[in-house]
């Protein structure tokens, strides 16, 4: 298996990390275990990460759509998803993930939280304003905190939840 | 040499099972009464001197346990060892130590050739014998549940090839006639059951339906859904004509609602499908996509396109909206519609999408004057193995008299 899947928290971002070439085949417990990450209510947000992404099948979508409805019930708030391979993001296009997800192309880089930070401060607005803010900013600061070294951090769901299921 | 070889009963166990008990003496290994020892306790054993004779005998008991008689566990038992792994397909080989056990290094190069056990005769055959009863039950145990696994296996490999069998016969006939068009398809599963589908009918005397579904996953349960799809589709079609002609995509909705009813994203299902209706009299192709990539190819006269539709994939999204589109078709010309299965740019390896879809729209240009097979022409390496289910779908209107 040359993909992984990958989960853990930055602060209170839930983020999932897709690396490789992503296939769950016949499925697995990954549905069950979102659903139970969301139920804790101990994230604020959620982000889906395929940065990394070279492919991925038609089950870890559907996983990962399901992510995005259950998101929506809990958290009110459309999930994140950043996805930098044009071929992968095609597909996503295809199948309007970008209806169902706050679709991120580009990659992301320190400066962009200094400027939604910058933003914060210039630009109080509304409450909603301010916490939509707030969570773009937590969304941005957990993305540009991955890396090689805090891999460790992140449990490897295909293979975790293999024993669970 | 061959002194002694005793006709010795095969082993009744309770379940009936016949194990057969083999003792070769290997070199410098003169006997001293194990044999007779265990055939007086109920265990007939057989005994060899030559190492040809025992591998026929092996060779003619399907069920083996072979216990090689040592000395010591010095070079020359070793060989002795490689030799009988080599070229004997017992089913158990163990190490029956006379005098004291292996040293720890002997010991791992003989489970290295194959000893599956060592048997220690050193104090007498008591502790022999109740080694060797141990080891026969739990041989017969392992052959047990081993027939057993190889009987479900047998049962569920003849359950899959007919449900092949079923697949296939829901599959529309190829190729198959309409007018000036020829509609064709080919599917090939990545496992036993595919997770793809592909049919088209007529609606009515103008008019046809096409459609390519893929399941998420494979194998049985993917191939389920797709009996459900072809039945709701069908349905459908034959109850509300004159809606599918005007607007598949309400094919899409409905038969996400019918999906979403029976809960298949529970067990990790959804589709992704795209639905076509050709209206000859009015030359007119409507089209409707729920999550299918690649999308539609067209290749006519003006060239050769894919027609980029977003849509979300069904039975997932209880909200979700399709649309349908219409594209002007050019019959006085060979025109050719082709649908492709994701699994199709799995097969053209890694390179990038781009240079997958420019093959695919070449291929199709190329195919577009004669009529002939996209699938044929691609050139796929027909054994090699998919991780995904391939199929392919491909309408064709040779001109206008």
């Amino acid at each position: 298996m040359t993909g992984q899947i990958l989960a853990g928290k930055q602060a209170d971002v839930f983020v999932v990390r897709c690396v490789g070439d992503v296939r769950l085949g016949m499925g697995t417990g990954m549905d069950r275990y979102f659903e139970r990450v969301l139920a804790s209510g101990e994230c604020a947000s959620i982000v889906v990460d395929l940065r990394e992404t070279e492919s991925i099948d038609s089950t870890s979508l559907g996983s990962l759509a399901k992510l995005s409805i259950a998101a929506q019930k809990a958290l009110q708030a459309l999930p994140t998803l950043v996805s930098t391979n044009p071929d992968v993001t095609r597909v996503l296009k295809t199948m309007g993930f970008h209806e169902v997800f706050s679709l991120v192309e580009h990659p992301v880089k320190a400066a962009d939280v200094d400027a939604a930070n910058l933003q914060d401060k210039s630009e109080p607005g509304s409450r909603d304003e301010a916490e939509m803010r707030r969570y773009v900013i937590d969304v941005h600061k957990a993305l540009v905190s991955i890396n090689g070294k805090n891999r460790e951090t992140f449990k490897d769901l295909m293979a975790g939840l293999e024993e669970e299921v | 040499m061959s002194e002694g070889v005793r006709k010795g009963r095969s082993n009744a166990t309770e379940s009936g099972k016949d194990l057969t008990l083999a003792l070769f003496h290997g070199p410098r290994s003169e006997p001293y009464g194990l044999a007779e020892k265990l055939s007086d306790q109920g265990l007939p054993v057989e005994t060899f001197f030559i190492i040809e004779e025992l591998l026929d005998w092996v060779e003619a008991h399907r069920q083996s346990l072979v216990l090689v008689d040592s000395v010591d566990c010095g070079t020359e038992a070793l060989r002795t060892l490689n030799y009988l792994n080599e070229a004997c397909e017992a089913s158990h080989l163990a190490l029956v130590c006379r005098n004291d056990l292996p040293t720890q290094r002997n010991m791992v190069d003989a489970m290295r050739l194959g000893v599956r056990d060592v048997i220690e005769c050193a104090d007498g055959f008591l502790k022999a014998e109740t080694q060797i009863r141990a080891l026969l039950s739990r041989f017969e145990a392992d052959e047990f549940k081993s027939g057993e696994l190889k009987r479900h296996l047998q049962q569920i490999e003849r359950d899959q090839e007919s449900g092949r069998f079923i697949q296939r016969r829901l599959l529309p006939t190829t190729p198959f006639d309409i007018g000036t068009w020829r509609l064709s398809h080919r599917l090939v599963p990545s496992l036993m059951l595919s997770g793809d589908f592909v049919d088209y009918f007529r609606l009515n005397d103008d008019c046809f339906c096409f459609y390519m579904a893929d399941v998420s996953g494979h194998g049985a349960s993917s191939a389920f859904v797709t009996v459900m799809i072809k039945d709701f589709v069908r349905r459908l079609a034959r109850t509300e004509v004159k809606a599918v002609v005007e607007d598949p995509s309400r094919v899409l909705s409905a038969l996400n609602h019918d999906l979403l009813l029976n809960d298949i994203s529970r067990i990790g299902k959804h589709v992704s499908m795209h639905i076509g209706v050709v209206d000859t009299a009015h030359k007119r192709l409507r089209y409707a996509n729920a999550g299918h990539f690649p999308t539609l190819l067209i290749s006519d006269a003006c060239g050769t396109r894919f027609l980029e539709q977003a849509g979300r994939p069904l039975g997932l999204f209880p909200e979700a909206q399709f649309e349908s589109e219409a594209y002007q078709l050019d019959t006085s010309q060979p025109l050719l519609i082709a649908l492709f299965s994701d699994g199709v740019l799995e097969l053209m390896g890694r390179q990038p999408l781009p240079n997958k879809e420019a093959a695919l729209k070449q291929t199709a240009g190329h195919c577009r004057p004669s009529g002939e097979e996209i699938w044929d022409s691609l050139e796929f390496d027909a054994s090699s193995q998919c991780r995904d289910d391939v199929s392919f779908l491909s309408l064709h209107s040779r001109a206008a008299a």
